[in-house]
């Protein structure tokens, strides 16, 4: 049975390359294809998110009685990518290739410095705080 | 009450206080080549001539500890989860110090001689005492424990060692010392610098940035865990060797080159296997950055033996082609990033408090890639000249010199764009 910090972890990296598939697609000036592939991230990335928001968070805050730090700040970041996956479709609806790619690279930036604070910090604290409830918030994850 | 987003913030410096470095540091750069301008021949010629000396330490103090600085107090809360406490202590404290222990360190080498290197060492001292101590603090405090965290802990300590041994140069350079016990020193100050203070903390960053960003395969876990530790070990027992046996100066240094260019080698290798292919300038500048000190390596055991241009090559394939090149890659990144995060704290609290969504200038908006290319062309060009000096240095340093001017004023101007398009999109919140 895996771990939070690398079942969560390996949620990024399969985002990660669908991203890299649609930037690419962009760079090239395929706009259709790049559009199909945003969006199978922008699905994947909500789909993780409310595995955290529903799941995660509220288990870690419950046990630490934390609810105004670490999953607070993470909650506060995914409405800002939230934001930019709005402005990215909002950009291949007008055709803007230059501003789809600014829009991308800026997200690559956001996405990964978060992903570096729940990788380091919150997906480890979770796995020491939730030891005993591993196997029931993975089965609870893994859900669609 | 806060809001969420001032919690969000709360961990990312103020603006300003990675800005006062950031936006410092190319103006270094334009200076350092407005000196070769100056002085044309005389760097290439002799290492030890003022003008050399003055020319290293307007890059090393100037452009690399003033951006190094600015990028630390920005990536430490994202990479350990805290941040430098009293940070805008430290930037108002620091900045002012370290902007003017450089500039009379350089004319002290040039032409002010003994009083003004005293008054640039002790400023740089002063100023760059206080930061260590802040970051040794927010280290200690880190609420994570991975091996980056240790190669900056280390980068740190490097950095105090380069300090001490600079101050005690400044001694010798007042009449203090024999000249050979000065060459040695010099070259265990420049050796803790570029191995210890620079090549650590950027081993340690680029543990975390280059497979998060450039979406690479990790590093191997057992360079992450014993290359920065056997590298700053290694340092350490070059202290006292070096000064029982001087004749196994500077060959002791080897293992710790060798660890550099291995690091190196390996970095480039993950780039091939990178999942992100979209062409992107910071990783041109890491390749040829990484290509470089790999050259360096090669050049450094010929300068060792034969010195004369073989010491310039390896001092430019070092600095301005290795550790500069990386520099830039990320300043270029770091920058626009940092403007437009901050813009977003605020668009989003307006969208919540006021309702109507402002639009904001993305990373491309405020820092065009077109321009970022034109630098990096510059940047080159400088670098292609540098190289080439030794074969007409009465014009080529001077060539040289005014690409330095153009690639270090482009980026400085770039930076001010930036800072524009900041300002005037802030201006939209009212």
């Amino acid at each position: 049975m895996p771990s939070i910090t690398q079942h969560l972890s390996g949620e990024h990296r399969a985002c990660d390359h669908t991203f890299a598939a649609a930037e690419a697609r962009a760079a090239e000036g395929d706009l259709v294809a790049s559009r199909d592939l945003f969006e199978e991230f922008f699905e994947a990335m909500e789909r993780h998110f409310r595995r955290e928001e529903s799941v995660l968070f509220p288990e870690f805050e419950a046990r630490t009685g934390q609810t105004q730090g670490p999953t607070l700040i993470m909650r506060h970041e995914h409405e800002q990518m939230r934001r930019v996956f709005q402005d990215l479709a909002t950009a291949f609806d007008a055709g803007d290739a230059g501003q789809i790619l600014g829009l991308a690279e800026t997200l690559l930036i956001l996405m990964q410095q978060h992903n570096t604070k729940e990788e380091q910090m919150l997906y480890p604290m979770s796995d020491q705080a939730l030891a005993d409830r591993l196997d029931t918030l993975l089965e609870a994850m893994q859900r669609p | 009450m806060r809001g969420i987003a001032d919690l969000s913030l709360e961990q990312a410096p103020p603006l300003w206080t990675p800005f006062l470095f950031l936006f410092g540091a190319p103006w270094f750069g334009v200076l350092a080549g407005a000196l070769l301008l100056k002085v044309g021949a005389l760097p290439v010629l002799d290492r030890w001539q003022g003008a050399a000396l003055a020319l290293t330490h307007l890059l090393t103090l100037g452009v690399l500890t003033l951006s190094m600085c600015g990028a630390s107090i920005q990536l430490l809360p994202v990479l350990v989860g805290v941040p430098v406490p009293r940070v805008r202590w430290v930037a108002a404290w620091t900045w002012p110090l370290l902007v003017a222990g450089t500039l009379a360190l350089a004319w002290g080498f040039l032409e002010g001689g003994t009083p003004w290197l005293v008054a640039g060492a002790a400023g740089t001292l002063a100023g760059l005492a206080p930061f260590l101590v802040a970051m040794g603090l927010a280290l200690a405090r880190a609420r994570v424990s991975h091996h980056s965290l240790r190669a900056m802990a280390l980068a740190c300590v490097s950095l105090a060692v380069t300090l001490v041994l600079g101050a005690l140069l400044v001694a010798g350079l007042g009449g203090y010392r024999t000249f050979d016990e000065i060459v040695l020193l010099a070259g265990l100050h420049l050796s803790w610098g570029l191995l210890g203070w620079v090549g650590l903390l950027l081993a340690g960053v680029a543990w975390q940035v280059v497979p998060l960003f450039q979406m690479t395969p990790e590093y191997p876990p057992l360079v992450r865990r014993f290359l920065a530790p056997g590298l700053f070990l290694w340092l350490v027992t070059t202290l006292p060797v070096s000064w029982l046996w001087p004749g196994l100066w500077p060959w002791i240094l080897l293992p710790a080159l060798l660890g550099m260019a291995w690091m190196a080698a390996l970095t480039l290798q993950l780039q091939r296997r990178r999942t992100r292919k979209t062409p992107d300038l910071t990783l041109d500048y890491w390749r040829l950055g990484m290509a470089c000190l790999l050259a360096a390596l090669a050049v450094w055991p010929l300068g060792a033996l034969w010195g004369g241009p073989w010491v310039w090559w390896l001092g430019t394939l070092m600095l301005p082609g290795g550790v500069l090149s990386l520099l830039n890659g990320m300043l270029l990144k770091i920058v626009p990033f940092l403007s437009w995060f901050h813009l977003q704290h605020r668009q989003m609290a307006h969208l919540r408090e006021r309702g109507g969504l402002v639009e904001i200038p993305h990373m491309h908006a405020l820092l065009p890639t077109t321009l970022g290319r034109w630098q990096w062309r510059l940047h080159l060009l400088a670098l292609m000249s540098a190289l080439a000096t030794p074969a007409a240095p009465g014009l080529l340093a001077r060539v040289t010199g005014g690409l330095l001017v153009a690639a270090y004023g482009l980026l400085g101007l770039a930076f001010i764009r930036v800072w524009l398009g900041y300002r005037s999109a802030q201006g939209q919140f009212g």
